[in-house]
Parts: structure tokens; sequence; C-alpha cells
């Protein structure tokens, strides 16, 4: 097979992942993960939440160096070192990228922790130790341009130290009184499959998703992860159901927003959820990565959710 | 110009580069993508963009010394770049001072977060 385009590969390296279960966001007496770390100003440049399954959890990448900053360690929490995230862009919606990008993880058996979609990007969390086979696994397999194969981003220390000083505006700012996003978006009614199955499967999974006879469909959000060690949970919205045998098929709404610097930011996805569980608003799944936020809701739910967000956020 | 004019979008959130090809694709612009300055300087030589929307904070190369570079350069001068940027509140005129004081000249700017009707308007009144 021909290999896949991509236009890029992004690579972050020495991250830990601090994982909370058993959550509960209406639940306003306890703090959550996200809202610890806001309170902490520690950014999480990497965040799923998922209450869907028997055991909710909300998983946060955060760096290293903010290892010791999390001053309200909590037993029920886990904590996983070393690990990093790798992205791919664009995937254009498209299932047959999707598809063909499984078939080749599960065919290499290449596990990872999580992987969740936005907008443009496929982001995985994936063990340090592993990130050499990932991008080996995307060097043989999408036609890439050299010139951007594998980026690893590092910060531009003197260009951000002089942005801090001279330009107030660019700063990374957790006091902004309405956060600036390009605009919020609601695709509502959509279907959302929930598929669970050991990690040998993975490759069969991706094979029937990525060939399947109606090239139309297309994926509006994904958020996977390791149930255990060799099952996986996978969560896919479409305009439609598919073809592929589910645990569960439901209706959903998809609400999602982006905005400059959002990667640079704690405490953006703590106040979007926050003004969701004070209308009691039930979220499904809610994924972040690079500067996209997703938010998946039951069908009928994503009008109440988006006006909840007006007063703190801000669209052009 | 024609509307099956090339433009370069040159930012680092691939987010972001998805939306605006998005809007000016339907437009019936031919679009191609950069995500940083030097992978931006590679694009402009081998395809002659006549627009770049370009951010400015970027890693490898910023958007400013990519401006510098193309209007530096008699070849590439006359390419259209509009800047995406996080400071619009400080830039008073479309030449502003650069941090090292030299002086960098876009066609345009629109400030972050952008509005996506407002920046099609904007290149296709460059692109008449």
């Amino acid at each position: 097979m021909e290999p896949v385009k991509i236009n890029g590969i992004r690579l972050n390296k020495n991250y830990i992942q601090v994982i909370q279960k058993d959550i509960d966001m209406l639940d306003q007496s306890s703090m959550s993960l996200y809202q610890i770390m806001e309170s902490n100003r520690i950014n999480m440049v990497f965040m799923t939440l998922n209450t869907m399954g028997s055991k909710s959890f909300v998983s946060g990448t955060i760096g290293l160096k903010n290892f010791g900053q999390t001053i309200h360690r909590n037993e029920s929490w886990e904590y996983d070192r070393r690990v990093c995230t790798l992205s791919i862009f664009p995937h254009h919606h498209s299932l047959q990228l999707l598809g063909f990008l499984l078939l080749h993880l599960g065919g290499l058996r290449l596990s990872f922790r999580h992987m969740v979609s936005s907008n443009a990007m496929l982001t995985f969390v994936v063990d340090q130790e592993n990130c050499d086979a990932f991008t080996d696994m995307f060097s043989a397999n999408f036609d890439l341009p050299q010139s951007h194969f594998p980026f690893e981003q590092k910060e531009n220390d003197e260009l951000t130290q002089f942005l801090k000083k001279k330009y107030p505006e660019t700063r990374a700012s957790y006091v902004e009184k309405k956060i600036k996003t390009y605009g919020i978006t609601l695709v509502p009614d959509l279907n959302l499959g929930s598929y669970r199955f050991s990690f040998d499967h993975l490759s069969l999974f991706g094979q029937k998703i990525g060939y399947m006879e109606d090239k139309k469909i297309r994926f509006y959000h994904i958020s996977m992860h390791m149930a255990s060690p060799e099952q996986i949970s996978v969560y896919l919205l479409t305009q439609k159901s598919l073809s592929v045998a589910a645990c569960n098929n439901c209706s959903a709404d998809l609400l999602h927003f982006h905005g400059p610097h959002f990667g640079d930011r704690h405490s953006i996805v703590s106040r979007a959820l926050s003004c969701l569980a004070k209308e009691s608003i039930r979220v499904l799944l809610a994924d972040c990565t690079g500067a996209s936020i997703s938010i998946v809701l039951p069908q009928g739910k994503g009008k109440a959710a988006k006006l909840s967000l007006i007063d703190v956020f801000d669209s052009p | 110009m024609s509307e099956k004019q090339l433009i370069l979008i040159v930012d680092d959130d691939p987010d972001l580069v998805e939306a605006v090809s998005m809007k000016l694709e339907s437009l019936e612009y031919k679009v191609a993508k950069a995500y940083d300055g030097e992978e931006a300087m590679e694009k402009i030589k081998d395809e002659k963009p006549a627009l770049i929307i370009l951010d400015v904070m970027m890693p490898r190369k910023n958007g400013w010394e990519v401006c510098d570079d193309i209007k530096n350069n008699d070849e590439l001068k006359d390419i259209i770049i509009i800047l995406l940027t996080a400071v619009a509140d400080s830039v008073k005129t479309t030449s502003y001072t650069h941090h090292d004081g030299k002086t960098t000249l876009a066609d345009d700017y629109i400030p972050k977060p952008i509005d996506l009707d407002k920046l099609m308007e904007i290149v296709q009144d460059h692109c008449q």
C-alpha cells in the first residue's frame, strides 16, 4: 500500500502522566485533577476525561519540572513518569487514515496509553522508551516532508522572555477575564460508538474502519485508552453508526474550540468544565491536545453547554 | 489575480492551519501549508505563493524573520504578507519595530484570535 500523506509529527518529551479515577464532575465537595492543576498554576499539555465506562477517570500530562508542585497529592492518584506526546497531522477526519494508522500500530504491537483527536491532530501519549518505535513506524508508513520529521518542540527562551516583557498580550495568562477563542463549534446529533477489544485485535479494527464501503463517512472525534494492559477502549464519533460491531452506540453532541496559546496556559479546560458542572451538564468525554478542547455530551445538551461557556470564553 | 492563486499558511498550530485552509479552499484558493519559519522558506522558494498568511511566534524561525527575508529578496518581495499577530494593540501601522531594531514591512496584519471571515475579506482584498 502507498504511504499515506501527512504534513508532520510533533513530539514532546519528559512528561508525567497523572491519573485520577472515579471522578464525579458534579460533586462540588472534592477537587478534580484539572481543578488542582489550575489552583497550582500547572499546565496540562494533554488531558483526557472519560465518564463512559464502568470506571470514570481523568488523565493529565504535565511537565517533569512541575511534578514537585502537585501539592495535593492524593493516594488515589496514579503517576507514571517519563511519557511523551506524539501528534501527527492533519487527519482530515479520514476513517481511511485512522484505520491505516491503527492497522500498523496493531501489527507492530505498539502500545500507547491514550490517543485523542483535535480538529487536525491525532495525539498519542506513549511511554518515552517507545517513542522511537512510534516515530520509526510513522516514517516507514507515512509520506512526510523531510523538514518536519520528527519535530521536537523546544521553547525559544530568548524570544519568550522578550515577548513577555514587551508584549503583555502574548503572555500566557491565567487572569484573563474572558478567554479568547477562534470560535466555539457545536456539531449535534452524531453517533458515539464504544468499542472494547484486546490489543491483538487493534489491527483488525483498523482494517475494518479503514476499508469501509461508504468512503464518505468521516470521524468527528476519537478517544482511545488502554483500559488494562491488554484491553483497548475506543470511543468514535461519526455521522452515523458504523458497520463494525460496537459495545454500544448512542447519540451525542460534540463541542470543540481552540484558541491562541491554549497549549501554554493552564486552567482553560478547568474553567470550561466548571461552566458545565455549574449547569449540571454531564460530560461523556473531554479531550485536550495542542490548542484544542473537545467535549462530547449527551444528545441535546450541546446548545445549553455552548451557552454556558459564553460568559467565560470570547469568540471573534 | 484570479481566484486560483496559491496561498501559503504558516502557523505552528495545526488546528488553526486546517481551519484557515478549509475556509480558503471553500473560496477556491489553492493552499500550501507550513508549520514553522524554516519550512515556510522552503515552501516559498519551491511554490512561489501569491500571498502568505504568516504567524509571528513560531519555532525555528519566527514570522518577523521570514517577513524580513521575503521583503529583502528581489525575487520574492512582491509576495503579499499578512501577519497573524497576538500583539495587534502594539502595532500601529504595518511597519513596526523588530526586536533587534530592524524594520519589517508586512502588507497587512490581523490580530489573534483571528476572525476567519475577516481574514477572508483581507485575503480577497489583496488578491483582487
